[in-house]
């Protein structure tokens, strides 16, 4: 059938749905990037008729989305991005801007490339701010800018020069060894941890050691410090990583890189019990559309330990807070996607059921040590989902 | 056979019988013109004197040199004798005819404020002879009452006559000495047009004159009159004349724009509203609420005026209201009229679409011939993209360290190497070629279904269209 039709593709080569963002080199993004030049002016130059063309962007949006399932019960499944493509063009009403902002984006992408140059983000934004502040006035339009760019080159978002924004943090059994640096004893920081860089580059030329045996990763920054000045890590051996909110591609990045390097540690999630703590769970595990071309790579076998259904009889009812709509919209979305595993699916209709979320600071109720124990319990009688 | 009676003017609490009168009498001198198939010429001549201003009355002549007339439609005006009070006008016409065959010279008095079987109502004077000159023509003389505003009305009267182009006005005005003062004289262009000028041709060069001289009746506006060439013109005639019978409706419509000028302080601010010019038979005549209709739905945005609203005014014109366009004056004449034998023709309302065929082919006509200035409104907001984008290409390509590349873009683009490159060059190079794409699709269909893609590609999903809002849709947010 099908199914084995892509079962067989996947194991002995890509997926021929699948689409891709290439890791590229620098002086090969500007060769694309040349290409989409000379490609525009042939067209606007072409004797017979002349026109502007049009951007083929592959379509991030749901209905362009697949899964891609894991062959082996251990195995990882992830979101892709097919083959189905949507246009950017400077005379549909509406999307002139955005046309003009791709250009914009690629010319600076090829100015940094030319120089070797890294950049975040957030830096671009100010570039471009103070360029073109009528075309770039938010965050929002440079990050969707840059997936344009992404999916019109079919090149991975570093490749263009950008870094990822640091925000994870890292903390526990574990030495990291930078090229020519010293090594890192993740093992005797401060409670606020190892910050993982933005560098994609830098980060996959790290080297580990570590004899901890679990992978513990946490939502929240409150949460990730509390267990570390705790040093659960110790008790418990363990690495604990978190993004601080939702999963940044570095984060995501090195724990991928984490769970090849060690096979048998298995990733555990902390996260409050509301659907978009469920969210940034799948996102771990399978990715993001919005990324889709790259994120699918670091998709990994992610099991959900707290805060469960079960975990609720520890929990206050004055702790209890009302499911807000922005919680409907993240709840609806997860219920319609293909990827949601039957025991997530009745946790999240559970939620939609009561009506209500809790967090996890909830189980302070009990001791500000509780969480420590609560923890160390789960992992060891292997309560999760 | 009944001949034809004038359109209707205004609605009669708006307009006095004097002009109701006078619009008549010059309606018919235009008709006696045009039947006589000849140059001629109309005049029409006020006189009063200025003191005591209140008694005197104003003596009024309309005299043409058109064909002879049959005196019936005269006869017309009774309804109107009667509806006036005697004091304003006493119904009395004085009229010498002649056509071109008599060889006398015919004066008359009509008494229509007289009952018909009155006798004397009709009076026949004694006639003039001709001796071996050749000539035909009219002329109307009356007196009316010098009504307060007179001067009101001196200034409707020019600005009617001035509408109507191509006659001539003159107002005496004697004063307390007695000596005569011409006042004030239309004539049409600096140079008469021959006698084969069409009628469109004659409508554009009248609405020329009205628009250089900032469409009121002062002289024309030296400076304005300097820059005439610059007066951007477009004309629709259609018709839908049956050549059988040979008779039929004529619709023109010219329309004339001046572009906004920083040199030229008449037309330094944009022009916010346009009063229609209507014609019906070659005499100004307020608009119908038909062919208004069609004015205010015309697509006006397609060819880059934007349409605020319109009126009708208390003189029956139609008024159309402008939103921020970048042209100093617009003016449009619409002139309707009839072909055919003159006792033939049915007084009937213009056919809705030949006014909107002639205001489109107008229209279309300006766009051809200047697409960059009557690009479409949704035109004009690409075109606006066209600056930055043009810019950011240029950026990326001179920054470039590879030559080879540079050289493909430089020669793709037509400019010669041998030029000095600068990136302002290469900017307005690629500008202008999408300014001129941007133009040249200009409210054509499907250009999006048509334009090429960047890369190849496998399949395009039509419908689908990146939703700028979505960016919640997977919870992502800044990463």
């Amino acid at each position: 059938m099908a199914e084995s039709g892509v079962a067989a593709a996947s194991l002995f080569g890509t997926d021929p749905r699948l689409c891709s963002a290439d890791v590229l080199p620098p002086a090969e993004v500007r060769a694309r990037i040349e290409v989409a030049v000379l490609n525009f002016l042939a067209a606007l130059a072409d004797p017979s008729a002349p026109a502007i063309s049009v951007l083929p962007l592959i379509s991030r949006s749901a209905a362009n989305r697949g899964v891609r399932r894991a062959l082996l019960r251990d195995g990882v499944s992830s979101v892709y991005l097919s083959h189905a493509f949507c246009r950017r063009s400077l005379t549909r009403a509406n999307d002139g801007k955005a046309f003009v902002r791709v250009w914009k984006v690629m010319e600076v992408c090829y100015k940094i490339l030319g120089e070797g140059k890294l950049v975040t983000q957030r830096e671009l934004f100010y570039k471009l701010l103070s360029d073109s502040p009528s075309y770039f006035s938010c965050q929002r339009h440079i990050n969707q800018t840059v997936q344009d760019v992404v999916s019109l080159l079919r090149c991975t978002r570093q490749s263009l020069g950008i870094m990822a924004s640091s925000r994870g943090a890292l903390i526990g059994r574990i030495v990291l060894q930078g090229l020519g640096e010293e090594h890192v004893d993740c093992s005797i920081l401060g409670p606020s941890g190892h910050a993982i860089t933005g560098d994609l580059n830098v980060l996959s030329k790290l080297i580990f050691s570590s004899d901890a045996r679990y992978l513990i990763l946490v939502e929240k920054d409150a949460i990730f410090q509390r267990l570390a000045e705790d040093r659960i890590y110790n008790h418990l051996p363990s690495i604990l990583i978190t993004a601080k909110g939702y999963p940044d591609l570095a984060t995501r990045f090195i724990l991928h890189r984490l769970s090849l390097t060690f096979p048998n540690m298995p990733i555990f999630a902390l996260v409050d019990w509301n659907p978009a703590g469920l969210a940034i769970l799948c996102t771990y595990k399978y990715g993001s559309i919005s990324m889709g071309l790259e994120s699918y790579r670091y998709a990994c076998n992610v099991k959900w330990l707290g805060l469960r259904g079960d975990d609720l009889q520890l929990i206050p009812q004055s702790a209890y807070q009302e499911l807000k709509p922005r919680d409907l919209q993240i709840a609806k979305s997860l219920l319609s996607s293909k990827f949601l595993q039957e025991k997530h699916r009745a946790e999240l209709t559970l939620m939609l059921e009561m009506g209500k979320r809790a967090e996890i600071e909830a189980l302070y109720s009990h001791g500000f040590d509780f969480l420590g124990k609560y923890v160390a319990r789960k992992v060891v009688q292997g309560d999760y989902i | 056979m009944a001949s034809p009676s004038p359109p209707p003017t205004a609605s009669s609490t708006s307009s006095s019988p004097h002009r109701k009168l006078l619009h008549s009498l010059i309606y018919w001198a235009v008709q006696r013109c045009r039947v006589s198939e000849s140059p001629c010429r109309l005049t029409v001549s006020v006189k009063r004197s200025p003191e005591p201003a209140r008694s005197s009355p104003l003596r009024i002549a309309v005299s043409d040199t058109g064909v002879g007339s049959k005196l019936e439609e005269f006869l017309e005006l009774d309804a109107l004798a009667r509806d006036t009070p005697v004091e304003k006008w006493d119904g009395t016409l004085l009229i010498t005819t002649t056509g071109i065959n008599d060889k006398t010279i015919y004066h008359y008095q009509f008494n229509l404020q007289q009952e018909t079987s009155s006798s004397a109502r009709f009076t026949k004077l004694s006639t003039t002879y001709k001796s071996h000159a050749i000539f035909s023509g009219t002329e109307v003389s009356l007196c009316l009452s010098n009504e307060a505003d007179v001067d009101d009305f001196i200034l409707w009267l020019v600005g009617f006559v001035h509408k109507n182009l191509a006659c001539e006005l003159f107002i005496e005005q004697t004063d307390s000495a007695g000596s005569g003062n011409v006042c004030m004289s239309q004539g049409s262009d600096d140079v008469h047009l021959p006698i084969t000028t069409s009628s469109i041709d004659r409508l554009v060069s009248g609405l020329k004159d009205y628009a250089l001289s900032h469409g009121n009746a002062s002289d024309k506006c030296e400076a304005c009159y300097m820059n005439r060439d610059c007066l951007k013109i477009g004309t629709g005639a259609v018709n839908n004349v049956d050549r059988r019978k040979a008779k039929g409706q004529f619709v023109e419509v010219v329309i004339m724009i001046a572009h906004t000028s920083s040199d030229l302080s008449c037309w330094i601010s944009n022009c916010s509203s346009t009063q229609v010019l209507h014609f019906e038979d070659f005499i100004p005549c307020p608009i119908s609420q038909s062919s208004f209709n069609v004015l205010m739905s015309i697509d006006w945005q397609s060819y880059g005026f934007k349409l605020k609203g319109g009126f009708m005014d208390d003189d029956g014109n139609a008024v159309l209201q402008w939103d921020n366009i970048t042209f100093a004056r617009v003016d449009i004449a619409i002139h309707t009229y009839h072909g055919g034998a003159v006792n033939e023709w049915k007084i009937s309302q213009p056919e809705r679409h030949l006014v909107r065929k002639a205001l489109k082919s107008a229209l279309l006509g300006l766009k051809v011939d200047h697409a960059e200035d009557f690009l479409s409104c949704h035109g004009q907001k690409v075109r606006e993209y066209v600056p930055d984008l043009a810019e950011s290409i240029a950026g990326l390509i001179l920054s470039s360290s590879d030559q080879e590349f540079q050289d493909e873009c430089i020669a793709l683009l037509g400019l010669g190497s041998d030029q000095d490159l600068t990136e302002g060059s290469v900017r307005s190079c690629i500008g202008e070629k999408m300014n001129r794409i941007i133009e040249m699709n200009d409210t054509k269909d499907n250009v999006e279904h048509n334009s090429p893609y960047l890369f190849e590609c496998e399949k395009i999903d039509e419908d689908s269209q990146l939703d700028e809002d979505d960016a919640d849709q997977d919870m992502i947010l800044d990463f």
